[in-house]
């Protein structure tokens, strides 16, 4: 499904050129779940942005579903984004000024799906995350979780066959972190969703089946279903 | 869609009301500025564009070029427009008008008015303007002598329970027309008012003198041309310059002068015309141009405020952004939202500015001399106007947000990247600046204008116009008893003294060929002359330098006596001692008019100080000469006076209207557009500076914001609150100082050129320049004044924790 091939990302600070990303190839296959770890500013978001055609790698080249991702228009990446990825985030990122609904809604609205059949996907997000009596209200008035829990569906509600998500229990207590994962987790096993997360424990990473782990923006360690040693 | 960026853009307004308000309040001061400007220039467009034809239609214009200067002016000779008519095929139709010189006294009765619109015109006047008559013929009503047609205004004025036609009015309590048809009232555009068509026939009656009509060198009255389609109008004026040499080409030589003549497109009157003898004051092409770069750059300055306030705010709209594009946005769906949102503001704004409009046209329409209401221009266009402005104030004011937001990556946008600190904020600042130059140089425009205006009212005109009333003798009949009258007034006790002359400063001045007794004909001397009696120079404290004013102890005076200016000397060539001119003998060549040069007084402006002060002549003539009363009243007794003379009038002239004005008042209307440009440019630089200091608010308020970290990192630090305060606001000074540098030699090269067109003017220079703009400097602090401090004020921890 993903193929990159030596991507790297610089910054130019001043004359100096700074790397956050170092010659990162990874090949991840449709239905995994994967999480990613490392310190902080190892380039765990950064690499997440890429994938997801966020933002674009100085130099390497990013397959999806053989599609050269760094050759093609800007129109047709968000076509690909629009057709195949759903977004989490650790800051949830909902738009204030919109309802749960609306915000649920936006997402189709972009990809122009008519009004009826809008309705019955969003009140089926609501209905599967029992938020319907939550559809009116603004983000400012959940908690954290509901607010996550939004932005899952949200990210749902396009039926993507990639679902990213940067840290999404990292501002969230412990039982309401398990509600995400578990979702994550019946998601992939059950629809088949391929996941990638970015985390900064190790409790949330055992949730995937391989854990990749980002230090100074080289893959340090790739390894397949097994608890990672606890020297971060 | 649309719903979705709806309700974010009402829950924006919801949320953040100071924010918009300002956004809409300031387009909305800009598009009701732009409207009533737009109102005004359409106005002044009109002009006589409602007659049929009005692009074939032109007045035959003269100019006449003499060894002692020129003359140009509207009017023809009565005697030659049927003559032109006869020989250029070219002229398919061809009137005559004469308007009144001053009003007519029109009674119905015991109903009296004293009537400007009533005009003496050919029985052709149906063949060039397209007069709507709706009872009456075309082909006789202006026939026959003493024939008149009426306005439908008129006829119910005059008639207000009976049918018009048939009946009778008269004219100068002595002519009585009938009436023979009824027209549609004209509409006010127009270079001359029309109340009544009079039949031109009735001029070979002694209203005028029994050859009013037939003389052939007596520029008295107005042709106007209909052309053939397609025909050059210069070849028409070379064909009427023929026409003229042929027949007083002689007599012209003998005077040393030659006549040309122009072709005045009639749309074009009233704005580009500028002669003498124009029948209604004109309008200013420059004056109209002046505002629509005004109209333009107010909606401007509040499409930037707009454009300035969201960039400022990008920072936190650049989050939603970024969500947005995760969700699936392209850049045109989000260019289409931004557009959106500065759409519903300016709808907003538009229906705000319709009520603004409604506030301003009264104070606008004093200023402008106009009655312009909302709907002058029409209800469909007014409607066009206000939704293109409200289409292009959103395009304008909401291009640069869309297209600098909607470019943001949505990876930087999410991690709360600050944008366009570099690019955004130098535009803002390009944008403030702008602003701000704007408003100095409008600021500056108006007090020059007003400083000039008040040197012109105190300037010493070479006599004393306070406390002097004029009273006008229109009629033949008035000036007859004119004798009786001045002894009457000159026994008030509130009077100090009383001349009658033709001419009086702040009217109309006449202006003769004078010729001294040993010079050649070609050295004939255009002079404005003041036909008056003995008083005239020391009712008016004219200062005398030489001989003597005219007196009636002198028995010699009234077989001809000249008093003549400084400036009359220098043409006449006596400049080296003013004694060299008393006793000289001038005449009116053609005329039978002479006399001795008995006086000489220092130069006097009758005329506007935009003109020249130009040779003048007060020659002692009796009262049928007289168009005017003079009389020098006590000071403190104004009150006494106007009552006291008006009883003596009513006593000698019951028929007659007292008509009395304040020499003062009447020299100030020869300034009455210059006063109307400065008021214009007084409003509009307050509006301009409202917008510009709304938009400087809502900045402050954002940088105050934007800088909470900085200013709490200070105060940590121990920066003092004036520190703070001082530091937030040298950045906004340099906006205006910037903007003072740069509007300096725009606004001084302009408002010298503007001085110019006064032959006595102020001087301006650079202290009214620093004047202004430090007065600019301090609005703009203490507009951002709440701002700093309250952002000085705040408790540093407060400001950490927020970051
Ligand atoms: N726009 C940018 N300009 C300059 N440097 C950047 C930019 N974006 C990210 N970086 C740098 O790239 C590095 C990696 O950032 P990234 O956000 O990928 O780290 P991370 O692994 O997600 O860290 P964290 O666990 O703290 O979220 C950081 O050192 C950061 O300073
Ligand atoms: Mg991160």
């Amino acid at each position: 499904m993903i193929r990159l091939e030596k991507i790297t990302k610089s910054f130019l600070h001043g004359f100096n050129r700074s790397f956050v990303l170092r010659n990162i190839s990874l090949e991840v296959k449709e239905g995994e779940f994967v999480s990613i770890i490392g310190p902080s500013g190892s380039g765990k978001s950064t690499i997440l942005h890429i994938l997801g055609m966020l933002d674009e790698p100085s130099t390497g080249e990013y397959f999806f579903f053989d599609q050269p991702v760094h050759k093609i228009s800007e129109r047709k990446r968000t076509d690909l984004h629009r057709e195949y990825i759903g977004f989490v985030f650790q800051a949830y990122h909902l738009i204030d000024d919109l309802t749960v609904y609306e915000n649920l809604e936006t997402p189709l609205l972009y990809k122009k799906i008519k009004g009826s059949e809008r309705k019955s996907m969003v009140a089926e997000m609501l209905d599967r995350f029992n938020m319907v009596a939550k559809k009116d209200l603004f983000p400012s008035q959940l908690s954290g979780g509901q607010q996550q829990l939004v932005g899952v569906a949200r990210a749902l509600i396009m039926q993507p066959k990639l679902i990213l998500a940067d840290e999404p229990t990292g501002n969230l207590h412990t039982s309401h972190g398990e509600i995400v994962m578990d979702w994550f987790k019946r998601l992939n096993k059950e629809d088949g969703v391929t996941v990638i997360q970015v985390t900064h424990s190790d409790h949330w990473a055992s949730y995937g089946d391989r854990v990749i782990e980002l230090v100074d923006g080289r893959v340090e360690r790739d390894v397949q279903n097994e608890p990672v040693p606890t020297s971060i | 869609m649309f719903r979705n960026y709806l309700s974010i853009a009402i829950r924006l307004i919801q949320k953040q009301p100071g924010y918009a308000f300002i956004n809409i309040v300031g387009l909305a001061v800009g598009m009701a500025a732009f409207f009533v400007i737009t109102l005004f220039i359409t106005d002044e467009l009109s002009y006589d564009k409602h007659f049929e034809n009005s692009d074939r239609i032109y007045r035959v214009a003269v100019h006449g070029v003499t060894s002692n200067g020129d003359v140009n002016t509207a009017m023809t000779s009565p005697s030659w427009g049927p003559e032109w008519m006869d020989e250029i095929p070219e002229i398919e139709a061809l009137v005559r008008m004469k308007p009144p010189q001053q009003m007519w006294l029109v009674a119905k009765d015991d109903l009296k008015f004293f009537e400007k619109g009533f005009v003496f015109i050919d029985s052709t006047a149906f063949d060039v303007f397209s007069f709507d008559l709706i009872r009456g013929s075309q082909e006789t009503a202006l026939s026959a002598p003493f024939s008149v047609i009426l306005t439908e205004t008129m006829a119910a004025k005059y008639f207000p329970n009976s049918d018009a036609l048939g009946q009778n009015l008269r004219l100068d309590n002595a002519y009585d027309f009938t009436v023979t048809g009824i027209i549609r009232d004209l509409p006010g555009q127009s270079h001359f008012k029309a109340d009544f068509l009079a039949s031109l026939s009735t001029l070979r009656t002694p209203i005028y003198g029994d050859n009013f009509l037939e003389s052939n060198l007596n520029m008295s009255l107005y042709s106007y041309a209909l052309l053939v389609p397609g025909t050059d109008p210069s070849v028409v004026a070379t064909k009427i310059d023929a026409y003229i040499d042929r027949t007083v080409g002689e007599i012209l030589k003998t005077v040393g002068a030659t006549i040309h003549t122009a072709l005045q497109p009639i749309r074009s009157i009233h704005l580009e015309s500028h002669l003498d003898s124009e029948i209604l004051p004109n309008g200013s092409k420059g004056t109209v141009m002046a505002l629509a770069a005004i109209a333009v750059f107010i909606l401007l300055i509040a499409c930037i405020n707009y454009m300035n306030l969201a960039t400022a705010r990008s920072a936190s709209r650049s989050r939603e952004v970024g969500i947005r594009k995760v969700l699936g946005a392209e850049r045109p769906q989000l260019i289409r939202q931004f557009l959106g949102e500065s759409f519903i503001i300016s709808m907003l704004a538009m229906v705000l500015a319709v009520v603004l409009v409604l506030l301003i046209l009264p104070t606008f329409n004093t200023a402008a001399g106009k009655a312009l209401t909302l709907l002058s221009s029409g209800f469909l266009s007014a409607v066009a106007i206000f939704l293109g402005v409200a289409m292009v104030c959103g395009l304008v004011a909401g291009s640069y947000p869309a297209f600098f937001l909607s470019s943001v990556t949505p990876a930087y946008a999410l991690k709360g990247g600050k944008l366009g600190a570099a690019g955004g904020g130098m535009l803002r600042k390009v944008l403030v600046v702008f602003q701000f130059a704007t408003s100095i140089g409008l600021i500056v425009a108006t007090v020059v204008v007003f400083r000039q205006l008040n040197f012109t009212r105190n300037m010493d005109l070479g006599f004393d116009r306070e406390q002097v009333i004029v009273v006008q003798l229109t009629d033949v009949g008035v000036r007859a008893l004119f004798p009786t009258f001045r002894d009457r007034i000159e026994e008030l006790p509130s009077v100090v003294s009383i001349s009658g002359t033709s001419s009086a400063p702040g009217f109309f001045i006449q202006t003769n060929l004078v010729l001294p007794e040993e010079a050649s004909q070609e050295e004939t001397v255009f002079a404005q002359t003041f036909f008056s009696d003995y008083d005239f120079v020391e009712t008016l404290g004219i200062r005398v330098i030489a001989g003597r004013a005219p007196s009636e102890a002198h028995p010699s005076d009234s077989l001809g006596a000249f008093v003549l200016n400084e400036s009359a000397l220098g043409a006449f060539g006596w400049d080296s001692d003013p004694n060299l001119a008393i006793g000289r003998r001038l005449s009116f060549p053609g005329g039978n008019f002479e006399g001795l040069v008995i006086g000489v007084v220092e130069d006097f402006h009758a005329e506007s100080l935009h003109e020249p002060i130009e040779p003048a002549l007060i020659a002692v003539a009796n009262e049928q000469s007289y168009f005017y009363a003079v009389i020098r009243i006590q000071a403190g007794s104004t009150k006494d006076a106007i009552s006291e003379i008006g009883r003596v009038w009513q006593d000698l002239y019951p028929a007659y209207i007292y008509q009395y004005s304040f020499m003062e008042d009447d020299i100030n209307e020869l300034y009455a557009s210059d006063l109307s440009l400065g008021r214009l440019f007084g409003g509009f630089s307050f509006l301009t500076i409202l917008i510009a200091c709304l938009g400087l608010f809502g900045l402050a308020s954002f940088t105050a914001e934007q800088r909470t970290k900085e200013i709490g990192v200070r105060k940590v630090l121990g920066a003092s609150m004036g520190q703070i305060t001082f530091l937030l606001s040298k950045d906004f000074a340099r906006f205006v100082v910037i903007a003072f540098v740069l509007i300096t030699p725009v606004a001084w090269i302009g408002m010298n050129r503007w001085l110019d067109t006064f032959n006595y003017r102020v001087s301006f220079g650079i202290g009214t320049l620093l004047i202004v703009g430090l007065g600019v400097l301090a609005i703009s602090l203490v507009t951002v004044a709440y701002q700093t401090v309250k952002a000085s004020m705040a408790n540093p921890v407060d400001a950490l924790k927020y970051e």
